[in-house]
């Protein structure tokens, strides 16, 4: 036995003083003396010489005494919220409303919400916690929160765009609770038997509710861009790949959007079955917003749309130092990407013996006039960077029996280039026309386009931002540099299972904790208080 | 804010039943006790009821996290209860409080509930610990944690920690506890290797003491090496010999050495992962030249032949560099050259070496594959006039006496003095019988020669076919380019089977010529028999002034030779130390090239190299495994000199780059190849039964391929990815990306850091005395009315009774 308000011993004093409370006012029983009259006209005489009603008599009646002492203590442990003890301490009861994208078909939401409700008004005594597992796993309500409240907060939730987080919830919850055993009533979407299989061993997960299967289902699984195959630093290549049911149903129809503009798909190669390829998309000064929608009908929407934030081509510092051949400065001056600044830039281009110019760029162009410097030499920081010039050289022609400068490719800690400038005058003298893209290109190398994500899908870290926060959710999120990233749903596992059934059965109820007894007490009082009413006005009590 | 009942229908029990009932029953009884007794009613029907008041309130929480698993809890643990206690008395009493400890002695608070973890919890993840913190956060409720711990977290990975912070929009605060610096290996890094190359590893140690002495020691199933760290440097390289597996687990261990005593500080087990050896495509050689070479370098290159391939193109495109030794344009054709060339541009390397035959005489000069090579191919041509060697039958019969035998002479002297002094003459006359009047020898001392030509005396009778035939013999062992025999006969010869004589010795490459003397032309006929038989030319020369001058040399025009031979010394880029070079091929290396290999006294290139469109091209002017570098097969490292150097022509850049994160119960892998391909698979290597089991692979992006391993913590994970039937391999060793517990580097504080900033959190320590504000917020919570409804009632029940047992002056009516 326990009580919800007052601890045991509060209640007992609180007892205690009520019955001697009640004692003494048995006392107060009213007295009345008998006055023989010879008449029933002398009552004026009988009056005056009636005494008062005195405040104590011996103690006469104590059933009735027993009576308000029964009536009082019901209402006393009744206030106490006296309850039948939780049958185990060492168990813990949760309820899990699944707040995830799967819940955001039709009325999966309401009715597992409802549901929950049901079972927790059928066990009132309970004991129970109620989660919401959205975005991240939330406490809605605690062990004494009242099923009103409780209700009223559930009222206000609805389905969040992310992944459902009940198998990382468990193992959280076995790791808190490592003494206790824990029972999970789950209120959700179907769950596979691999979810089941990873539970920690403390913990135990009764799937009360199963929103039923979708009967069809295509979404977007795949939605990525690189850097395009072709070599051109502007572009990039996206591929789209959708999902779904194969047997009878037609695929449906995709659109696609640049920043609202709708572009045609009839430049776009089918790879594969249901994927597509663009290439050789053009990027823009500033960051863009690549959106495709299938246009199918099936209940689920979630996995409906994508879209993919292209990174803007950044402008490249360039720092000319004396001495540069003019036609250099010519060049940065006329380059879109490029833009000439007098320090802190992204490259300096310099003559290899100016001493200042190492200060004045984190990547550094220069030309030798050391008469041993041949042609171009491209110190690379990384086998992806040794990789990208000889790429380049190759897809543009500059092999070395083309008569342009010789390639040569070392390693080094950053990234730099020498140009001999014997090399450099001679083809600017033949006015070679190679000559200024080349110069560009080497520029561009040495200032590689920061990767943004290539991809961003919900719970998955970003690919080339290690220190980002995970995508917990559809939508908008703000990098640390305050760019935004596009997250977008892109899982196969859950477009898959949205016509995929449990593979669990439903029991029959849930564990109780314990019974409340209170309003039994209340009822026992309220019995007692009009048979005592009825007692009184019978003159049976006094 | 509002008032709901719990139980709405125990009004009707109210309204329908109970409060008739009282009012009825009490009709005769004063009516303060009826109103009483109906309040008292009501008051408990209501509480029947169990109404709730929601209304919203402010609502704040502060969460605690106390990692009194650091290295320095017991010392500090009064100071750090202190502290919290201090905070915690600060906070108002709206502010919910909660603890979370790790480790160490139980605590002990002032207020606040307070939850325990076991020392070890999350393998000493702190962003797992605040995950769970979370969890202690109300949905309604506005909180901040403040976490007390030395920062260091076994894992740098908060990405989800916070992800889950901003998306509650909780602030992290950390409270920095003193940390104590301990050794520990704090990056180990395998460098990039092959199968049969060098197994390098880089350590860097942390911490450690100038007092002591320090030893790194690394031991594998094939691999155990130790080595001193200078403690100011932090950082050694060790080379652990040569890979020959894909995967070689490897424990490495840090001693701290004082005295005699040595003290493990750290150990960590990693797996160094070596790539298939280089494929070779040997597109020109022999089984022989294929093996030797093979022999030569060993496990590093696997060298494989045309044979071994479909197609020559097989062969190309399954490999990653080209050799060609000893090339000529009669071995590779022209489509052959032309996919060598255009496979080279793509990235494939190619490696061109040989002699006189791969640098001038083989024709290459002028095929495709001339212009990818760093070096000019010779066209330089030279007029050569082969050796010769002549043996002249002169007929000395009697019937040659006179003017015959005089032209017979002079023309025998005339064929002499053409000749070269390398060249070889013989002169054997005949005349019933044969001789050598001079026997085959060179023509160094013509004048001997004329001598005896002029000592010639006519006699006896012609026998030429014998003659012939003993010039035949004398030709026949001769190794001069051309070899023939000229007849000088007025043809009164005997009738014997020339023909077939004739044939037969020309057959041998021996060409006989036929010379008529004398005006004696009935047998002119006979005589260009002889030389048409003989394949060579019939010449009538019937006095002085039909004279010819017979000149058996046939100029030719060929590749100058470039091959020098003898003992050469080499000086390289690297200067590396080489033995002597028995010979090379002289060539000029093109103005663009690098020269690796040069001879040190005429500075002629030995070794040259260049970059061709995405591939390189390097030049050996001489055979790797012929007469040139035959006393490189005594030098030790020659085979390892030598598979450097094709290495390093080879297509660097492997086609799938994988990467993997480790997570604490998967791991996430990343691969990226040059194009989309759909021939890309991935296989986790089953240590227990050593199978390749396939993992499915998602393509996010082109050329991006993701997959997810379930592995715990202590599970390494080795992978292979095949592209193009060619595999390529990577590992995830046990707890990569994670220190052990108490073993944790000092720069994990800077990802808290971060963390910590970019969730709008504070940077403190223990003497910041007041923590920054938790904003309260409105959320709605509820009040219980039935309890006071239950006490109402219960007043109202004395009430009832003092009011109906109070004495008064008036007489009960019913009384008597």
């Amino acid at each position: 036995m326990s009580f919800g308000l007052f601890s045991g011993v509060t209640v007992l004093l609180g007892a205690l003083a009520l019955a001697g409370v009640l004692f003494g006012l048995q006392f107060l029983r009213p007295r009345v003396k008998v006055v023989q009259v010879a008449t029933a006209l002398f009552w004026q005489q009988a009056q005056q010489q009636a005494p008062l009603r005195t405040l104590w008599q011996r103690f006469r009646y104590p059933l009735a005494w027993l009576l308000s002492v029964i009536i009082a203590l019901a209402i006393w442990l009744a206030l106490a919220g006296i309850q039948s003890s939780a049958n185990s301490s060492a168990e813990r009861h949760i309820y899990y409303l699944d707040g995830s994208v799967s819940m955001q078909v039709g009325k999966r939401f309401s009715n597992a919400r409802t549901r929950l409700i049901n079972d927790l008004e059928q066990n009132p005594g309970a004991a129970q916690e109620v989660w919401f597992g959205g975005v991240t796993p939330s406490l809605i309500a605690g062990e004494d929160a009242s099923a009103a409240l409780i209700k009223a907060r559930l009222e206000s939730l609805t389905p969040q765009s992310t992944l459902t987080a009940i198998s990382e919830f468990a193992r959280r919850m076995a790791v808190l609770n490592q003494q206790k055993s824990i029972v999970i009533a789950y209120y959700g979407m179907p769950l596979r038997a691999s979810q089941f299989a990873r539970l920690p061993q403390n913990v135990k997960l009764i799937q009360r509710f199963t929103a039923p299967a979708v009967a069809s289902n295509w979404g977007i699984v795949n939605f990525g861009y690189r850097a395009a195959a072709s070599g051109d630093p502007q572009r990039v290549d996206v591929i789209i790949e959708i999902t779904g049911d194969t047997a009878g149903s037609t695929v449906p129809e995709l659109s696609i959007d640049l920043d609202g503009t709708p572009f045609t798909l009839a430049s776009a190669e089918r790879i594969a079955d249901n994927t597509w390829l663009l290439s050789n998309l053009a990027l823009t000064d500033s960051p863009g917003k690549l959106s495709v929608r299938l246009h199918s009908d099936d209940d689920f929407a979630a996995d409906n749309s994508a879209t993919l934030t292209l990174p803007a081509m950044p402008r490249i510092t360039v720092y000319t130092g004396e001495g540069v051949p003019l036609a250099m400065s010519r060049l940065v001056n006329l380059t879109p990407r490029l833009t000439a600044v007098a320090q802190n830039a992204q490259v300096a281009v310099c003559l290899a013996e100016d001493e200042n110019c190492f200060a004045q760029g984190l990547t550094h162009f220069l030309f030798a006039k050391d008469a041993g410097q041949e042609g171009i030499v491209y110190k690379a920081d990384s086998t992806a960077a040794k990789l990208a010039i000889s790429q380049l050289w190759q897809r543009q022609g500059w092999t070395a029996e083309q008569s342009l400068a010789a390639l040569s490719v070392n390693e080094g800690e950053q990234r730099s280039v020498l140009f001999s400038l014997a090399a450099y005058e001679a083809l600017s003298k033949n006015q070679d026309r190679r000559l200024p893209g080349l110069l560009v290109h080497s520029l561009y190398w040495l200032t590689p386009v920061a990767a943004a994500s290539e991809f961003a899908a919900v719970g998955e870290p970003l690919p080339t931002l290690s220190e980002s926060p995970l995508p917990l959710s559809v939508g908008e999120m703000i990098m640390p540099e305050h760019a935004e990233i596009s997250v977008s749903l892109l899982n196969r596992t859950v477009t898959d299972s949205m016509t995929q059934p449990s593979v669990t059965e439903i029991p029959s109820a849930t564990v109780n904790t314990h019974q409340i007894i209170w309003p039994w007490l209340i009822l026992l009082a309220l019995f007692l208080v009009l048979a005592e009413w009825l007692a009184i006005v019978r003159g049976r009590l006094p | 804010m509002s008032i709901t009942f719990l139980h709405p229908y125990y009004a009707l029990l109210l309204l329908l039943l109970l409060l008739p009932a009282i009012l009825w029953l009490g009709r005769r009884s004063k009516t303060s006790l009826s109103v009483l007794r109906c309040l008292l009613i009501t008051a408990l029907v209501l509480a029947l009821m169990q109404p709730v008041w929601l209304h919203s309130s402010t609502s704040a929480m502060r969460v605690f996290i106390v990692d009194t698993d650091s290295a320095n809890a017991m010392e500090d643990a009064g100071a750090e209860q202190a502290w919290l206690n201090e905070q915690i008395a600060s906070l108002p009493q709206t502010v919910a409080v909660k603890v979370i400890q790790i480790g160490g002695m139980p605590l002990s608070l002032n207020r606040g509930e307070i939850k325990r973890l076991p020392s070890g919890v999350n393998e000493g993840a702190l962003a797992k610990v605040v995950q769970q913190a979370l969890l202690e956060i109300p949905a309604h409720a506005n909180a901040d944690i403040t976490l007390l711990s030395d920062g260091l977290s076994t894992t740098n990975n908060w990405a989800a920690a916070l992800a889950e912070l901003t998306s509650k929009n909780v602030h992290l605060n950390w409270a920095e506890l003193p940390a104590t610096a301990t050794p520990l290996l704090s990056k180990l890094t395998v460098l990039p290797a092959r199968i049969g190359q060098a197994l390098t590893l880089q350590v860097s140690a942390e911490s450690l003491s100038d007092a002591s002495q320090w030893r790194v020691d690394v031991v594998g199933a094939e691999v155990s090496v130790s080595r001193y760290i200078d403690p100011r440097r932090a950082q050694e390289t060790l080379n652990l010999g040569t890979a020959s597996v894909p995967f070689s687990p490897l424990a490495v261990k840090l001693f701290e050495i004082q005295g005699d005593k040595q003290i493990e500080r750290d150990s960590r087990d990693i797996i160094a992962v070596s790539q298939p050896a280089i494929t070779l495509f040997a597109a020109n050689a022999d089984k022989t030249a294929v093996s030797a070479l093979q022999t030569l370098v060993g496990d590093a290159i696997t060298v494989t032949s045309v044979s071994q391939y479909n197609s020559f193109i097989q062969g190309i495109n399954a490999s990653e560099a080209i050799w060609l030794n000893n090339a000529s344009e009669k071995q590779l054709s022209e489509f052959q050259q032309q996919a060598i060339r255009a496979a080279v541009k793509q990235g494939k390397g190619l490696f061109y070496s040989g002699g006189e035959m791969a640098f001038a005489s083989g024709g290459m000069a002028n095929s495709p594959l001339a212009e990818a090579l760093p070096v000019t191919l010779t066209q330089t041509l030279e007029k050569t006039e082969p050796s010769v060697a002549l043996a002249i039958v002169i007929d000395s019969s009697g019937s040659m006496q006179g003017k015959p035998l005089e032209l017979a002479k002079q023309v025998a002297r005339l064929a002499v003095r053409k000749l070269n002094p390398d060249d070889q003459v013989g002169i054997v006359e005949f005349y019933g019988t044969r001789q050598w009047s001079v026997p085959m020898q060179p023509v160094k001392t013509p004048e001997n020669i004329e001598r005896a030509i002029s000592r010639m005396q006519s006699m006896g009778a012609t026998q030429l076919f014998p003659a012939i035939q003993e010039a035949y013999f004398g030709l026949k062992q001769i190794p001069a380019r051309y070899r023939h025999i000229l007849v000088i006969t007025d043809a009164g010869i005997e009738e014997e089977n020339y023909q077939h004589l004739l044939r037969f010795v020309a057959q041998d490459q021996i060409n006989v010529s036929t010379v008529l003397v004398g005006s004696d032309t009935a047998r002119e006929a006979q005589m260009a028999d002889l030389a048409n038989w003989g394949r060579g030319r019939y010449y009538s020369i019937a006095d002085e002034f039909a004279m010819v001058e017979l000149n058996f040399h046939k100029p030719a025009e060929q590749p100058e030779p470039v091959f020098k031979q003898g003992a050469f010394w080499l000086q390289g880029e690297k200067s590396e130390r080489i033995p002597p070079l028995n010979g090379y091929a002289k060539i000029n290396s093109r103005a663009n090239a690098q020269t690796l290999l040069s001879e040190v006294n005429a500075s002629d290139v030995v070794m040259a190299s260049w970059q061709y469109g995405a591939g390189r091209v390097t030049a050996l002017m001489t055979d790797p495994i012929g007469n040139g570098t035959e006393r490189w097969q005594d030098w030790s490292e020659y085979g390892q000199w030598l598979g450097t150097q094709l290495s390093e022509v080879a297509d660097f850049a492997p086609p799938v780059v994988m990467s993997s994160t480790r997570l604490s119960d998967h791991v996430l892998v990343t691969l990226r190849v040059d194009q989309t391909t759909d021939r890309l698979k991935l296989a986790q290597l089953n240590a227990q039964t050593g199978q390749w089991q396939e993992i499915a692979v998602e393509q996010r992006a082109p050329g991006i391929y993701t997959a997810s391993i379930a592995a715990s913590l202590d599970e390494a994970v080795m992978l292979r990815a095949t592209v193009d039937a060619k595999n390529w391999y990577a590992a995830n060793s046990e707890k990569e990306g994670w220190f052990n517990e108490t073993r944790v580097s000092l720069a994990a504080k800077d990802a808290l850091n971060r963390v910590v900033e970019q969730s709008g959190g504070k940077h403190l320590t223990l003497d910041t005395r007041e923590l920054p504000a938790v904003k309260a917020d409105l959320a709605l919570k509820e009040t219980l009315l039935y309890p006071w409804l239950l006490a109402f009632a219960l007043l109202l029940y004395f009430a009832e009774i003092i009011c109906r047992r109070w004495p008064t002056a008036s007489i009960n009516p019913g009384a008597r």
